[in-house]
């Protein structure tokens, strides 16, 4: 994502807590949270597409001054219809993705996603990484398949780094007895 | 994968559906990710639209530029990638 307004992330997810909007974080964002050291300017969220999360949705998107980057109205009604919903916000870009790629949408991948604790009092659902593989394995973009191939190196040496610190451990285990 | 040879065959979900013994939903849950095919259905697949499924064991491929990259996030909180990110989107402004 390219934003011409400054991304802030935490301005982002305050006002959606602020509204207590259910969605969950996907894209580019929630595979910098897991580690990919990716570059995204923008936040994709998988919101719930009950009718008052979407109402309540609507005043954060109000609130946040979104206006549609093509210089439409802000169309929430194609979100319930299973459309995205890409728009501007003074705080960044948004995607609204009622149903991202090789996933049935909210209740899907809400199940496997984590609160994590970005700071300032921000512990946003994000996306887990099983449920972002799939996302990226179902699209047929060309710019996924780089995206694809760093979360799976990304995996890779988390695996490593993991194992190489438990025998570190039992080393230490080992010397202390 | 299985879109991709779909799509070389110039076949239809329903036709390569029917190549095979299967539902077309089927071919539909594969193709999205919803389901993942055995490896003898992928084979089975492939085979229908024409190709050979060529399986290889190679060493990977070195990237160690990507790969300091992705260790020096992964050392890190969440909160501290997400900080890293907006460090570089600053600079890059």
């Amino acid at each position: 994502m390219s934003t011409s307004r400054r991304f802030d992330p935490y301005a982002l997810f305050d006002a959606l807590e602020r509204e207590r909007i259910n969605y969950v974080v996907v894209g580019g964002f929630a595979r910098v949270v897991h580690g990919s050291a990716e570059r995204t300017s923008g936040l994709d969220i998988v919101p719930s597409l009950r009718e008052e999360n979407l109402r309540r949705l609507g005043r954060v998107l109000e609130a946040l001054d979104a206006v549609d980057p093509d210089g439409g109205p802000v169309a929430l009604e194609k979100v319930a219809a299973g459309e995205p919903l890409h728009v501007q916000t003074a705080a960044g870009e948004v995607r609204v993705v009622p149903k991202p790629w090789g996933t049935r949408g909210y209740d899907d991948i809400r199940i496997r996603a984590n609160r994590e604790n970005l700071g300032q009092a921000v512990r946003p659902a994000i996306a887990s990484v099983v449920d972002l593989t799939r996302m990226l394995e179902a699209s047929h973009r060309a710019e996924d398949a780089e995206r694809l191939h760093r979360l799976r190196r990304m995996m890779e040496l988390e695996h490593e780094l993991t194992r190489s610190h438990r025998l570190s451990r039992e080393r230490e285990l080992d010397i202390d007895f | 994968m299985i879109r991709e040879a779909r799509l070389k065959a110039d076949l239809t979900q329903a036709e390569l559906a029917e190549r095979i013994g299967r539902d077309r939903a089927q071919i539909a849950r594969w193709e999205i990710g919803g389901q993942q095919p055995s490896f003898e259905n992928l084979q089975a697949v492939v085979q229908a639209c024409g190709f050979v499924l060529k399986v290889e064991i190679v060493i990977p491929e070195q990237t160690p530029v990507l790969d300091a990259e992705l260790e020096t996030s992964l050392l890190q909180a969440p909160q501290q990638r997400v900080q890293a990110l907006l460090d570089h989107l600053g600079r890059d402004e």
